[in-house]
């Protein structure tokens, strides 16, 4: 008996080194395919990560190149959307988190070895050892073999390799490093990028790998997930995105999602819509709106996502370039041989509110840099308060509650309550809703209240107008609370439902829509 | 006898040991699938439309697959518009002796402005069109690569 099941072990593990052997033919290793990636013979642990800072001064010269182009709002430098969010007065101000801040970028993966990305990527603790990062071992029993910086679910192995260029454009305006001299800087350049690859070249990226990355981030120790991808909404599919993204919330993440290019009511748009996404639209250096950019009262907010250039609206968001991206070639930037052998340079301008939607992901990190045990509720309220309102106390059909700022962050960050309408969902329709909402209040009694404004709405709805639902209430400091209250709207129609919280004189707003058939 | 006993042992478990989890990507029960797009736009793109002896056209297109907007058509015809407004301004201020410039626009299949362009001096073809092109990427956000031929900005 112990002889036969000896031979099953042997058994066992022989086959287990079939799949070892065949595996290794399509994992990349450090070293790999490209001699520059571990010149040194370095482990990963060592290659793969510099130390992080929270840079006191920069000197990334692309911060302040002037772009040549004219109309509204120029002159300005090719970094206009990171001198806007005026984030670097921050920087003196904050110190490096004991835990680091994970940034999962779900997109077109990454382009690791780019000069103003090196070091700062995710680094597996366990598989990425330096005997465990291609020892074809699931190490960490996550499921994944060798996942040391991340994963590709496009092509179910362990390199995120950027075949397009724009997640490699994403992960340079959250973390791009700062003050190193080399091309730009992230707006939370001492962030660790996690990159999770779900879109193939051509751009199209296949929704049950979307939610099998959000779960992955999740499960990995992400704390913000950026989405600048999406699509209609097909129903089922946004259902399972939106237990996906609730899941992730509620295990502490901020899932940022690009509004959309559609030019239509944002409520339309799957992963956008899901209950818990921060939906970031998109608009120009001069502060309009880009016209591309989906519209609605699902969005949270607005970022930088565009540029008005000689009187075209265009691309005008530079970060980094990955090999497969076309040049710019118009300023100063390094140039190097890439795999294709051809030449190309290391930055460039693209637009879309994918753009913008990092914007706000890389200033959740500095939020929660100033606040690391914060929840996601309260950092989304940290960024809804300090973002600058196109109409003080209104919510704007075409920029959320305004455009991303960092003004008064890192006291919002520390004591904004988080407060969010956490269902029906988005646009339900029913005679009878059952409002739920959520209060996390810090050190401060929070006093809430429900109304509703009911349509047609204007284009800046007046958050602290309308018809009160119910009686109001107040929560205790350090508390969290999960609230109900069933409304039957009045009459047929669409009706904007308000949550409104004070505490300690500060206002913080969140709203929902439904509908009465 | 021991190898056949071996080999059946081999046979049987490579069809009853379940292959190690790690090899396996979790799967979601029950999910459905769509196939969703990066949320960038791409405004235009340059192409040389035609070479022939010393006459050369040069297109911008904005390309409806490529671009959207509250209202696609128009917007593409206003882009292309204020395209040739712009380009007709600043055309007179490049240095372009011996070359005449026709700029005008079409709105069907894509809403495209053109460039055709006549130069005098056989020598200078190969230059005024890199003047052009460059001209032109400044001015609409292309950039000037040699590959490929037809541009797409990013």
């Amino acid at each position: 008996m112990q002889i036969i099941f000896f031979v099953l072990i042997f058994a066992a593990q022989f086959i287990g080194g079939c799949n070892v052997e065949d595996k290794a033919k399509t994992i990349t290793t450090p070293g790999g395919t490209n001699p520059g990636i571990n010149p040194n013979g370095l482990p990963p642990g060592q290659y793969f990560q510099t130390s992080l800072e929270v840079p006191n001064s920069l000197n990334d010269p692309l911060l302040t190149t002037r772009a040549p182009w004219t109309g509204a709002g120029a002159p300005f430098n090719y970094l206009w959307s990171f001198e806007q969010i005026e984030v670097q007065s921050l920087f003196d101000k904050l110190s490096l988190p004991t835990q680091e801040i994970i940034v999962a970028t779900i997109d077109t993966g990454i382009d690791k070895d780019h000069e103003d990305l090196r070091g700062r990527l995710w680094l597996n603790p366990i598989e990425g050892a330096a005997d465990r990062y291609s020892n074809g071992i699931d190490d960490d029993g996550n499921g994944f073999v060798d996942d040391f910086i991340g994963w590709n679910f496009v092509a179910n192995m362990n390199n995120p390799a950027d075949d397009n260029g724009h997640g490699t454009h994403i992960a340079g305006t959250i973390g791009a490093a700062g003050n190193n001299a080399l091309g730009i800087v992230g707006i939370a350049p001492w962030v660790r990028i996690m990159p999770l690859k779900v879109c193939s070249s051509a751009g199209a990226c296949a929704s049950p790998d979307i939610r099998a990355a959000i779960n992955y981030a999740v499960a990995n120790g992400a704390k913000i997930i950026n989405i600048s991808l999406g699509g209609p909404d097909t129903g089922a599919d946004s259902l399972a995105f939106d237990a996906s993204i609730t899941n992730a919330t509620n295990a502490g993440v901020l899932v940022v999602v690009a509004a959309g290019n559609s030019a239509m009511d944002a409520k339309n748009m799957s992963p956008g819509n899901a209950t818990h996404s921060f939906v970031v639209a998109a608009h120009r250096n001069d502060g309009v709106y880009c016209s591309f950019s989906n519209y609605g009262f699902k969005l949270d907010l607005a970022a930088p996502g565009c540029a008005n250039r000689d009187g075209l609206e265009t691309s005008g968001i530079l970060s980094l370039n990955s090999q497969k991206c076309g040049a710019l070639g118009n300023i100063p930037c390094s140039t190097r041989t890439v795999n294709t052998g051809s030449s190309s340079t290391a930055y460039a301008l693209k637009q879309g509110t994918s753009m913008a939607a990092p914007h706000a992901a890389g200033l959740a990190a500095v939020a929660w840099t100033a606040s690391p045990t914060a929840t996601p509720l309260q950092i989304r309220q940290a960024l809804l308060r300090t973002s600058q309102a196109i109409e003080v106390g209104k919510k704007s059909i075409d920029y959320g509650v305004g455009r991303l700022k960092a003004t008064n962050l890192i006291t919002e960050a520390q004591t904004a309550p988080g407060i969010k309408i956490t269902s029906p969902r988005y646009g339900t329709s029913d005679t009878t809703h059952t409002l739920g909402f959520r209060i996390e209040t810090r050190s401060n009694d929070v006093h809430w209240s429900l109304r509703y404004q009911v349509a047609p709405f204007p284009d800046h709805v007046d958050l602290d107008g309308g018809v009160v639902i119910g009686s109001d209430g107040d929560v205790t400091s350090n508390t969290s609370v999960d609230l109900t209250q069933s409304w039957t709207p009045p009459t047929a129609g669409e009706y904007l439902i308000i949550l409104k919280a004070t505490a300690n004189g500060e206002t913080y707003y969140d709203t929902n829509l439904v509908t009465r058939p | 006898m021991l190898f056949r006993l071996v080999l059946s042992i081999l046979v049987y478990a490579a069809f009853t040991v379940p292959v190690r989890a790690g090899f396996r990507r979790p799967t979601l029960p029950n999910d459905s699938r769509a196939i969703y797009a990066l949320e960038q736009t791409h405004t235009a793109s340059l192409a040389l439309k035609a070479q022939s002896g010393a006459q050369f056209s040069l297109a911008v297109g904005f390309d409806a697959d490529l671009l959207n907007s509250r209202s696609t058509a128009s917007s593409h015809r206003q882009r292309a518009e204020q395209l040739l407004d712009v380009l007709s301004q600043k055309l007179v201020t490049l240095d372009l002796p011996q070359t005449d410039i026709v700029v005008s626009k079409v709105y069907s299949p894509t809403s495209e402005v053109i460039l055709n362009v006549s130069v005098n001096d056989a020598n200078a073809i190969e230059s005024t069109k890199a003047k052009l092109v460059d001209f032109i990427t400044k001015i609409s956000g292309v950039s000037f690569v040699d590959e490929p031929k037809y541009l797409r900005i990013d």
